[in-house]
């Protein structure tokens, strides 16, 4: 062939080609590839021209060369067209990736949208949690004050039971001590009236005490006068005087017997003093006791006055208290295991003790009486 | 003066001085029955004839308090330190001076079953353990239906109260331990232990940690009877408001030896004097009025002396400061003097012995 032919031909295949790069292929979708090159393309042209021509004989006529060449070129043609083809699948398949690069493009910016949204929104749900915990939260401490108030609701309302129930002993007991004051004014009526007498009486006694007293002191006056051997002689201290003399003529004869006048004079004294003393620790004694009856009979007015009814009452802390006892069971403790320490005390209650016997018997003699009755 | 006759192997007029004939408990020992009991806002007392004249008497402080459950496990170790204790329904309670000083050394605040000299109504644990603890002081009864002798408060002029209640549920008690129990007014057991001498004649004022009872006596019968609601714990109370303690810390202060009103050697004992001086001179006023009011306060032709006694009456300079404030109000009769009680803290319940052996 000639070089000028060989030219021509490679013009012709470069104007019906066109370069492309793997990557496009690759993006075509293309995954092998045979690959000739310009120069084996036209050694395969030449090769086939130059089998055409050397088919004839070398001596060929111009007629034949021209139909070879024509036949050649037919040939090319329909090669060169069937490249045309492929040149335009590759076009339109160019333009798919085009639409399709768009439309990835379009996709990532989509979805980079909606990242940003997601993460818009996983803050706003953070906040919502930290919301919902903290609510949570409140919601527990309310759950709790209620749970707390309830309690002290059930709490008030067995208090108000009790106390109720309380009020209703305490009415009960009022109704009780109501009647106990209505036995007590009617009794205290009569205690004043009693009370009242007794002033009197022991007005009156006072008087007769004075009285008693005036006498005593004018008798001890007497005597000490008669002692004295005052010159005034009353009409007891005369008979008392007449007794003396008697006693002293007595005591003459028996000093004219054994000289001894001294003493019985001493004793006769002594007699006079005695009576006087007696006369008075009678009065005394008498003065005494009356005044002891009189204060039992105000103590024991005061104490009926004052006393306070309690007997009536107990019945519902009894019942209260047995309830108490019922759970001894549930009950346990060492105090039966336990010494308590025990001290004696100083002070001895004795004298105490006796004195207010002493002060009792006094009021009441028939007590004593009994007393002395139950000695060994 | 009475005596059981035909006891055997007991020779009375040997081992009893000529003034006492005691009353036999049947069980030959010869010492009489009958028991003293003092109810008290701060303390129980027991007391029982012994052979000599000096009662044996018990003490112990009216508290309780309730210790965590997980104890239940060490109630051995408890009654090997002597502490007392009481479980009722899963809950463990320690009572008297044990809880006192447990509280104290854990700077908690103990219980008490009685405020101001009565029962506390709001304490629903009150009566239990009340019950506990006069049982343990009491123990069983010597004979069948022995019985008790108890204080009661007289009402008081200057806050009502509920002596029906009080007075009931104690009675009560006494019942089912089986006692027969007696009220006596605390004025008036002072009165039977401190003023023989004056032939029961005089005012006897017991000086507690609730209360002030004052009892104005003839003879031995009371005459007037009343009573203040202040005493020890009221000091407690505002001391430890103003010196941010525990009510039971000012309790040790006060009862601890060597306080003399007339010498506080410290801040704290400077606010316990000034609420002292400020309680006696509420009492005083208050005795002043009820006795001014009233028409029932016998005329006595000499000066009657008066007693203090209780457990607020012990600290020193107490009598010279009650006779300092005394001086400063007016009374309708006339003052021998002021003494205190030899022994003052268990003057009442001496008192109430004398009287169950009156029985
Ligand atoms: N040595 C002391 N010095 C000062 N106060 C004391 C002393 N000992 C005890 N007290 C106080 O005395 C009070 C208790 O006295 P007491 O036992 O007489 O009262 P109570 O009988 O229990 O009470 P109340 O009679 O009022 O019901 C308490 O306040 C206590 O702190
Ligand atoms: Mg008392």
């Amino acid at each position: 062939m000639k070089d000028e032919d060989r030219q021509r031909v490679a013009s012709v295949i470069a104007a019906n080609s066109q370069p492309v790069t793997l990557n496009d292929l690759a993006q075509r979708g293309d995954r092998k590839f045979r690959v000739i090159s310009m120069n084996d393309t036209l050694e395969l042209i030449e090769a086939v021209v130059d089998d055409v021509i050397n088919k004839g004989t070398a001596d060929v006529s111009q007629e034949k060369r021209q139909q070879f060449i024509d036949e050649a070129n037919t040939q090319f043609q329909q090669v060169a067209k069937i490249q045309a083809k492929s040149q335009e699948t590759i076009s339109q398949q160019q333009e798919v990736i085009t639409a399709q690069q768009a439309q990835i493009e379009r996709l990532e910016e989509e979805k980079h949208d909606l990242k940003n949204k997601y993460e818009a929104q996983r803050g706003e749900a953070a906040e919502f949690e930290q919301a919902n915990y903290q609510h949570t939260q409140s919601l527990d401490r309310a759950r709790e004050e209620l749970a707390q108030a309830r309690q002290r609701e059930q709490e008030a309302a067995a208090n108000v039971e009790q106390i109720s129930r309380r009020l209703a002993n305490a009415r009960e007991t009022i109704l009780n001590y109501d009647r106990e004051i209505d036995r007590l004014v009617a009794q205290i009526k009569d205690d004043a009236t009693l009370i009242e007498k007794l002033r009197v009486q022991l007005h009156e006694r006072e008087h007769e005490i004075g009285r008693v007293k005036g006498l005593m002191e004018a008798l001890h006056q007497e005597v000490t006068a008669a002692r004295a051997k005052s010159a005034i002689e009353p009409e007891s201290i005369h008979e008392l005087r007449g007794e003396l003399v008697e006693m002293k003529a007595f005591l003459k004869s028996l000093e004219k017997q054994n000289g001894h006048e001294a003493p019985a004079i001493e004793a006769l004294l002594q007699r006079i003093a005695q009576k006087e003393a007696d006369t008075k620790s009678d009065a005394e004694d008498r003065f005494n006791s009356k005044l002891s009856d009189t204060l039992d009979k105000i103590g024991h007015a005061i104490n009926a006055a004052t006393a306070k009814p309690v007997d009536s009452h107990v019945d519902a802390a009894s019942v209260y208290i047995s309830k108490l006892f019922d759970e001894e069971g549930v009950m346990e403790s060492n105090l039966s295991n336990l010494d308590i320490q025990a001290t004696t005390a100083k002070q001895s209650i004795s004298s105490s003790l006796e004195r207010l016997k002493t002060l009792r018997s006094k009021a009441s003699k028939a007590v004593e009486g009994d007393g002395d009755t139950e000695k060994k | 003066m009475s005596r059981n006759s035909g006891r055997v192997g007991y020779d009375a007029d040997k081992e009893i001085d000529a003034i006492v004939v005691p009353e036999g408990n049947g069980d030959g020992s010869g010492v009489m029955t009958g028991k003293g009991l003092d109810v008290g806002t701060a303390n129980l007392l027991s007391a029982v004839h012994n052979h000599s004249g000096n009662p044996t008497v018990k003490r112990e402080r009216n508290m309780f308090l309730e210790i965590p459950s997980e104890f239940q496990k060490n109630k051995k170790m408890l009654t090997q330190l002597n502490v007392p204790y009481v479980s009722y329904r899963e809950r463990l309670f320690v009572l008297g001076d044990a809880a006192f000083n447990l509280a104290n050394m854990f700077g908690k605040d103990v219980r008490r079953p009685m405020s101001d000299g009565f029962l506390h109504p709001q304490e629903k644990e009150a009566i239990p353990m009340l019950r506990f603890i006069v049982e343990r002081l009491l123990g069983q009864p010597a004979a069948k239906d022995e019985p008790v002798f108890f204080c009661v408060p007289a009402a008081s002029i200057d806050v009502q109260n509920d002596i029906i209640y009080h007075q009931g549920v104690i009675e009560g008690l006494l019942k089912k331990l089986g006692y027969t129990p007696h009220a006596i007014n605390e004025g008036h057991a002072v009165v039977y232990s401190e003023l023989a001498e004056e032939d029961f004649t005089g005012i006897g004022i017991s000086c507690g940690g609730g209360m002030f009872n004052v009892c104005v006596s003839y003879k031995s019968i009371p005459a007037v009877t009343f009573s203040v609601c202040r005493g020890g714990d009221w000091i407690d109370q505002h001391v430890a408001k103003v010196m941010g303690v525990p009510p039971t810390r000012v309790t040790d202060m006060k009862e601890a030896p060597g306080l003399d009103l007339n010498q506080p050697r410290s801040r704290e004992e400077e606010a316990i004097v000034l609420y002292y001086r400020n309680l006696i001179e509420y009492v005083l006023k208050n005795l002043a009025h009820r006795f001014a009011m009233a028409q029932d306060v016998p005329r006595f032709s000499d000066p009657v002396q008066i007693v203090v006694a209780g457990g607020s009456s012990m600290v020193g300079g107490f009598v010279d400061v009650f006779a300092e404030e005394m001086s400063k109000v007016e009374l309708p009769l006339q003052v021998a003097g002021v003494r205190l009680a030899e022994e003052p803290l268990t003057s009442v319940v001496r008192g109430c012995l004398i009287a169950a052996s009156m029985e």
